[in-house]
């Protein structure tokens, strides 16, 4: 990324993006609800 | 000769057997259009989940001239086609429903990012001699109001110009996005080489 200054400097930045995929609370929410599942079925 | 037309026909029957077990398998990989619909809601649910997580790079960059850099979320579109899948880059999740021979293909298009200049001085991004890359793809970045046939023109591409102390929330795409690997999955699995890089 070529970010300018007033004066005409400029710099270039090499910026990494964080890993893109499924959040934790996912995990958590699917789990919650296999075991609700799983409860009713006992039930 | 009797034995000669028995081979032909065996023969004969290989191939039909071979091309047809082909084309089946060609088109299990189509989805059904009548389970689109079904599961539209599911995948809409899944993709609130797709956020960009924390391994190793930050989600915030404050970069030595002032400017502060956030990763918000990844801009995803979801398709049913094929044709796109083939096509398209950056193959977030491959949701395979299996039982009902169908493929849902979920892909990362860009993201929503915030700038901050917390410097005293004005900054100017210029796009145009900027890249967006992924292992195999680099290019420039594209923005909203842009026409698709500006895509990676650097004449066509803005600059972002921050005075002090503003904040600018936008959404940043890949241009002329091709696909790069894929990934499929028995269940939703994170993108193997998922990091985008701005340089």
């Amino acid at each position: 990324m070529k970010v300018y200054e007033p004066d005409g400097k400029y710099e270039y930045f090499h910026i990494q993006s964080p890993y893109i995929g499924l959040s934790p609370d996912y995990h958590a929410e699917a789990g919650a609800e296999k075991d609700n599942a799983e409860k009713s079925y006992d039930d | 000769m009797r034995g000669k037309r028995r081979i032909f026909a065996v023969v004969m029957l290989l191939l039909c057997l071979i091309s047809s077990s082909a084309g089946y398998a060609k088109k299990s990989k189509e989805p059904n259009p009548d389970y689109v619909g079904a599961y539209h809601s599911e995948v809409e649910t899944l993709k609130k989940h797709i956020v960009f997580l924390n391994h190793g790079a930050k989600d915030v960059i404050q970069l030595k001239n002032g400017l502060l850099f956030a990763f918000n979320r990844p801009i995803l579109k979801e398709s049913t086609d094929y044709n796109v899948y083939k096509k398209k880059l950056d193959i977030v999740l491959i949701y395979p429903i299996l039982e009902y021979d169908y493929y849902d293909y979920v892909m990362a298009i860009g993201m929503n990012i915030t700038l901050k200049n917390t410097s005293k001085k004005a900054l100017t991004i210029r796009w145009s001699e900027s890249s967006l890359s992924d292992i195999n793809y680099s290019g420039l970045p594209f923005f909203n109001g842009m026409y698709y046939q500006d895509a990676n023109v650097p004449v066509a591409t803005p600059d972002t110009l921050l005075v002090p102390g503003q904040i600018v929330t936008m959404n940043i795409f890949t241009s002329n996005a091709i696909k790069t690997e894929s990934i499929t999955a028995p269940i939703f699995r994170k993108k193997a080489v998922s990091d985008t890089i701005c340089s």
